[in-house]
């Protein structure tokens, strides 16, 4: 397994909330947005354990509906729970991408980004 | 809502668009997520459903099966199962209970049928004595709850293996059911005619069977509607 994939699998959890957190999506969708902002070394199907594990803790809700178009798929909204979790996620990836940045980068920590 | 049966069968029908190589590994990961024990039978079709759905939108786009899910179904299966809410203890019971009105009730009309059809050749012994007839009731239940579990796990162990060893089945099979057979001959033999007796015309037996038949179908129309 890639370094890359390593690091990624224990912000996934947060990526994925933030893609269900912009708009209802299923599984399909979430996996194509992923890609999209380049995520693209996690295999498709590795969303779906996260999936069922964000449902257990009750950070999103699925429903089961038919699409105008036909298939069927399982749209996953963001609970207020949910919310409160991915805004935690978000200031602790905070407390570490800034340090981790000025080590490994060099940046000087004190800029606006 | 969709029902889980509605889930199941839907799931036949668009499994036949899938390419064969990308059917073959989706098939193997469905036998083995099914036959695991006791998970919650609504949260799997729903898994499964997406999927499906999922695997067929990429095969839209060129993608295969071990691309989306991997190289390795089995250790996937067991990710997802890992995560798989369990089925509820209310409809296991309901499920328990469902499965012995049905293996009595099939119980009840055989023996009304087979004495029934007796009874026009020669006079027939109507009664049912308590003491055989509860260690009968025992043998097939116990038996009935074993035969399940084996072949859940025949089912579970094989699911991945490439050329399916139906061979092994059916002398696993053949091997229980002598065993089987053997068995309630040797109850019925070693009990016969003990405890109180009481008496049970065919007639009854075959009405009794037939009852305990729709009570099995009237509780797993229940269980659906609350999975």
């Amino acid at each position: 397994m890639s370094v890359r994939s390593e690091l990624l699998k224990g912000i996934l959890d947060g990526c994925m909330l933030a893609v269900i957190e912009k708009e209802t999506v299923y599984g399909y969708e979430l996996s194509a947005k992923l890609h999209q902002v380049g995520l693209d070394d996690v295999s498709e199907g590795t969303i779906y354990p996260v999936l069922l594990r964000l449902q257990k803790n009750k950070w999103i809700t699925g429903e089961m509906r038919a699409s105008e178009s036909g298939p069927r798929r399982k749209y996953y909204t963001l609970t207020e729970e949910g919310k409160e979790a991915l805004s935690f996620i978000r200031s602790e990836w905070g407390k570490l991408a800034v340090p981790v940045n000025v080590l490994l980068k060099g940046e000087t920590g004190d800029g606006d980004n | 809502m969709v029902t889980t049966k509605e889930l199941i069968r839907e799931n036949n029908e668009k499994r036949e668009q899938l390419t064969e190589e990308n059917e073959q590994y989706y098939t193997n990961m469905l036998v083995y997520i099914r036959s695991k024990f006791l998970l919650s039978e609504r949260a799997t079709e729903e898994l499964l459903m997406e999927m499906l759905e999922h695997l067929l939108e990429g095969q839209n786009d060129g993608k295969s099966a071990e691309k989306i899910f991997g190289g390795d179904p089995r250790a996937y299966a067991d990710e997802v199962i890992a995560q798989m809410p369990k089925e509820k203890k209310k409809n296991q019971l309901l499920f328990g209970i469902q499965l012995i009105f049905s293996v009595l009730g099939w119980m009840v009309i055989a023996r009304g049928a087979i004495l029934g059809v007796l009874s026009f050749i020669k006079p027939v012994d109507e009664h049912l004595y308590l003491a055989s007839t509860a260690a009968m009731v025992v043998a097939v239940l116990m038996m009935t709850v074993f035969g399940v579990l084996l072949l859940m796990n025949m089912v579970n162990k094989t699911a991945f293996e490439e050329k399916k060893s139906t061979w092994k089945f059916a002398i696993i099979g053949g091997i229980s059911g002598v065993l089987v057979f053997g068995l309630f001959m040797g109850i019925a033999f070693f009990f016969k005619g003990r405890g109180p007796a009481i008496e049970f015309p065919w007639l009854a037996s075959l009405l009794v069977g037939f009852v305990m038949l729709l009570l099995s179908q009237w509780l797993a129309r229940k269980n659906e509607g609350t999975s």
